[in-house]
């Protein structure tokens, strides 16, 4: 057909991952896109609007009057991340992840009972174990039939397998009819995300691409004028093919349907005027009835899209005339090793809403062919370990913060994060770590040698201190690429002589004002966390300070180091382990009340890593699971142990007021800390608190991805801070000494006149002035 | 007697949801009283003539009888199938224009329609036409997905092979994610809810 793309429309798309067949290397693909402003804006606007019309799409079902009632689930499934939305969407997405499940658990049954339903009803079902298979049985289908030209409508499944390549190496044509897809093999790229495929692209460059490809002139501006060409064009190409291949949302077991749905109607074409059909479907697919369909179309179509649902939801069972000739695919490849892969298999649940691209801060910085490879967003990180292999699945590991909004908005509940972290150690495994990782994490993972080495760094480092800070460019080491890389948008902190735990054991007895605290009598243990001690001894001596202003006996355990967090974050398993048990047998025999740390990441390792961490080995798990059952983040410890007063330590004229708040991502999508804090700020300080937007959005420290891909961090952190600037406030407060390392760092770079304080350091503060009159 | 005029309650809020939820998808909704008021609407909408299912001459014969009293050149889908028109050549005779199809069921918590589609001449009429013209009894509104959902497992059961629920026209928001409508089927969904006489 005269409508494929040209050459010169593959050279005019730098910033493309390839044809089908060519990919560009991950670190190519990686600096292209950071190089594509474009391509930034374009998928912030897209990602800020999809988050309104999904919680306007769940707002508005709770509100439907002819809402169903979900009924509760009497098989929860274990441990589903904590939920960002309405009770219904919690509701309905606890029983659809327990029903898949169940699916999964019996999946060969499943897959039994739904072939013999669909042959029952005419259909050829084809089981294919690869991509190559499935790409095989279409060849050899459109051989014996003659056929020449194929229309598609949306199928991952075949993206997955390459089939266009395929069909073409074997001199048949395949033009996709979904619009944005129709879009993306005009530009030979690959979808960007897997509803919206050509989300990163703005009219401008749809309108540039037509006209090129199609030899005349179509508006740059008007988007109907667009699609007017694309129907006219697109009609063409179902009136000559042969063959229609059409993906599959859901396959119902009970009585061998194919449930696809669509905006477009071109599924409904694709799948009626050819007289040949092939479904392309991988076996996850599958569901037991109709009931579990209704529930996930529900999910589906406000996640994906933030509709009540799409124009289209067509039941097909079978070829539905006589002359019709009907196959389905139903494809492993790597689907069973998911499944028999303890930590992964929950993947098998992903219903393809792409929600997990939606909320990603990474992918919005560099997009769907960087962030994953044929699948992205954050399934597109974990799946493509098993649909493409480690080498593919390595490249875009580092890009992910683990702020875990993907799983809060995942319908299925899937634990992304955790698999990607999961997914990050079989490559380090694999291919082994960074030589310098690997040093740097195996000596910070020997306690003495670490703290040694931060001694050390403080002696080496002194001539370049500047009050809070580290100056590299006074000595010139910005001209170094590597130190400009990391260094060029954020200033390093200083790495103070003495560590908090030095301090800490000089300390005097407390002697300030006494607050009523319901806290009074207790002995808590202090675990200060690695980044605290070592670069910010400030923050944990406001810390102690302020529980000790509440009656609290504080001890601070000798020989605390790390909770083996920057280890399990970089992949590596061993150190993390190593320094997880570390910090068990530290703190376990402790005779305390509680273990508070104001490393709210750290409480959240313990709380939530230590599990998995410690899976292979279930003695340590039932050790880990009895110090979680201690360990309190400082401002849940603050909100709801100590209980303080409205205007406990509330001054007039704070010098910080108007303050803002950054609800570090794990708080707010791990812990659900979201109102302690403010409470904290508003009644216990008393200060005006003017909210940014986008508050529990990661700051782009994401532990190692601010090292190993500082780009990526870089940008999200200039999100952050354009948000911050338009709230007007004076003090950034957060809980997490990561995020205040970096937002400092961002903050000096910029010289903007905002500090950022940890919450325990505002508390302090205050407690300060009301003490003497005078800031801490 | 209580009980017919909690059946009546409940069927007018059924009625007013699927109305609400169908226009919020952009459908158009129209109440008519009987056939001969769906005829005059529908000859408003064509120029001379329209395609309809050879159902909707089959339930609603008064309605067809009526379509050609108002003047209107019938063609019914199914007949443009015979004489081993080719499956393009069916598609030609289909496309563009007005087609009236016969919805089997409404949903009130999406105000979707659900089609009977088991023939070529059926799906293209309802994907090709410009305007889509879908008759609903109003008793055929059912409350919500899990309801519609039983009715298509039913029909699976009596062997319907090509199901859809139709919401609102065919729509795209693929370019930066800009509503617009009618990219690959039709641009206008008007559904006539035929009131019930009883």
């Amino acid at each position: 057909m005269r409508i494929r793309g040209t050459k010169k429309a593959q050279q005019a798309s730098p910033g493309a991952s390839g044809t089908d067949h060519d990919p560009l290397p991950f670190e190519e693909r990686y600096h292209h896109a950071l190089e594509n402003e474009q391509l930034q804006n374009n998928l912030l606007v897209f990602q800020r609007s999809w988050k309104d019309s999904r919680a306007g799409a769940f707002a508005a079902y709770a509100e439907n009057p002819a809402q169903a009632t979900v009924p509760d689930t009497e098989l929860p499934a274990e441990n589903l991340p904590r939920a960002n939305g309405t009770p219904e969407f919690e509701a309905m997405r606890n029983r659809l992840a327990a029903i898949k499940d169940e699916v999964i658990e019996h999946l060969p049954s499943y897959i039994e009972r739904f072939q013999a339903e669909a042959e029952k009803r005419g259909v050829h079902v084809y089981r294919a174990t690869d991509a190559e298979a499935a790409n095989r049985y279409v060849v050899e289908l459109c051989r014996a039939h003659g056929i020449g030209h194929v229309v598609k409508s949306k199928t991952m499944v075949s993206e997955e397998t390459e089939l266009n390549g395929a069909l073409e190496a074997n001199g048949i044509e395949a033009v996709e009819t979904d619009l944005g897809e129709w879009i993306q093999q005009l530009s030979h790229e690959r979808p960007s995300h897997m509803v919206m495929p050509a989300i990163h692209k703005s009219r401008q460059q749809v309108g540039d691409l037509f006209t090129q490809v199609l030899g005349r002139p179509v508006s740059r501006e008007d988007i109907g004028e667009q699609v007017g060409v694309a129907r006219q064009e697109l009609r063409r190409a179902f009136l000559e093919a042969g063959l229609g291949v059409s993906g599959a949302n859901l396959l119902i077991a009970e009585s061998g349907t194919v449930v696809f749905i669509e905006n477009e109607g071109n599924a409904r074409l694709v799948t009626s005027l050819p007289r040949v059909h092939v479904v392309f479907a991988g076996i996850e697919k599958l569901v037991p009835d109709y009931s579990t369909a209704m529930l996930q179309l529900r999910l589906l179509a406000r996640s994906a899209t933030g509709q009540q649902i799409t124009s289209y939801t067509t039941f097909l069972s079978g070829p539905p005339e006589v002359e019709k000739e009907m196959h389905i695919v139903l494809l492993d490849n790597g689907r069973m090793q998911m499944r028999d892969t303890p930590l992964i298999r929950d993947a098998l649940r992903c219903i393809r809403c792409a929600a997990c691209a939606d909320v990603c801060p990474p992918y919005a910085v560099v997009g769907g062919h960087v962030f994953g490879h044929i699948y992205s967003g954050a399934i597109g990180l974990v799946n493509t370990a098993f649909h493409h292999g480690l080498d593919a699945a390595a490249g875009p590991q580092g890009l992910c913060v683990s702020c875990n909004a993907c799983a809060t908005v995942c319908p299925v509940g899937i634990p992304l994060p955790q698999q990607i972290l999961q997914v990050r150690s079989m490559v380090i495994e694999e291919k082994g770590a960074p030589a310098p990782m690997k040093i740097a994490m195996e000596l910070w993972a020997n306690a003495r040698l670490a703290g040694a080495a931060m001694r050390a760094a403080a002696v080496a480092s002194a001539p370049l201190r500047d009050g809070q800070f580290t100056r590299v460019r006074r000595v010139r080491a910005d001209l170094v690429p590597v130190v400009r890389r990391l260094t060029s948008w954020r200033t390093l902190p200083a790495v103070p002589t003495r560590p908090a735990r030095d301090r800490l054991r000089a300390r005097s007895p407390y002697a300030g004002p006494q607050l009523e605290s319901a806290a009074r009598g207790l002995r808590v243990a202090y675990f200060i966390q690695c980044i605290t001690d070592r670069l910010f001894p400030r923050m944990a001596v406001s810390v102690v300070r302020v529980l000790e202003a509440c009656g609290v006996e504080v001890v601070v355990p000798e020989e605390q180091h790390c909770c083996g967090l920057p280890a399990l974050d970089a992949g590596m398993l061993a150190p993390a382990r190593k320094m997880a048990k570390q910090t068990i047998e530290t703190l376990e025999n402790l005779k305390v009340d509680y273990i508070v740390t104001g490393g709210a990441s750290c409480a959240i390792a313990i709380l939530h890593d230590y599990e998995r961490l410690f899976e292979d080995e279930p003695l340590w798990q039932v050790r880990a699971q009895a110090l979680s059952e201690r360990v309190l983040d400082f401002t849940t410890f603050m909100d709801s142990v100590a209980q303080l007063r409205p205007d406990a330590l509330s001054v007039t004229n704070s010098p910080f007021a108007p303050v803002t708040y950054h609800n570090f991502c794990q708080s707010a999508n791990v812990l659900g800390l979201q109102d302690a804090p403010r409470r904290l700020i508003t009644e216990v300080l008393g200060l005006e608190l003017r909210e940014m937007e986008e508050s529990s959005v990661c700051c782009g420290f994401g532990g190692s991805t601010s090292i190993t891909r500082p780009e990526v961090a870089k940008h999200i952190l200039a999100r952050k801070l354009e948000n911050v600037r338009k709230t007007g406030a004076h003090t950034v407060v957060t809980d997490n000494p990561g995020c205040i390392m970096h937002l400092r760092g961002g903050i000096d770079s910029q010289k903007l006149p905002v500090r950022v304080l940890h919450i325990a350091e505002l508390l302090a503060a205050h407690l300060g002035i009301r003490e003497r009159g005078e800031v801490l | 007697m209580a009980g017919r005029r909690g059946d009546k309650t409940e069927k007018s809020e059924l009625l007013g949801l699927f109305e609400r939820y169908a226009i919020a998808a952009g459908a158009q909704v129209t109440f008519a009283r009987d056939t001969g008021a769906a005829a005059t609407l529908i000859a408003g909408m064509a120029s001379g003539q329209v395609k309809c299912r050879v159902e909707v001459r089959e339930l609603y014969p008064e309605l067809y009888s009526a379509l050609l009293a108002a003047g209107l050149a019938v063609t019914v889908s199914e007949d443009t199938g015979v004489l081993d028109a080719s499956r393009s050549q069916i598609a030609a005779a289909l496309a563009g224009g007005v087609g009236i199809v016969a919805g089997k069921a409404g949903v009130a918590e999406t105000g979707s329609v659900l089609l009977a589609d088991d023939s070529l001449a059926a799906r293209l009429l309802s994907m090709l036409a410009d305007i889509c013209v879908v008759i609903l009894p109003e008793t055929s509104i059912v409350r919500d997905l899990d309801a519609v959902g039983e009715l298509i497992a039913e029909l699976d059961r009596q062997g319907h092979r090509y199901l859809s629920m139709v919401t609102g026209p065919s729509r795209t928001a693929d370019i930066e994610r800009v509503l617009t409508i009618g990219v690959q089927g039709p641009r206008v969904l008007h559904i006539v809810v035929l009131q019930d006489k009883g």
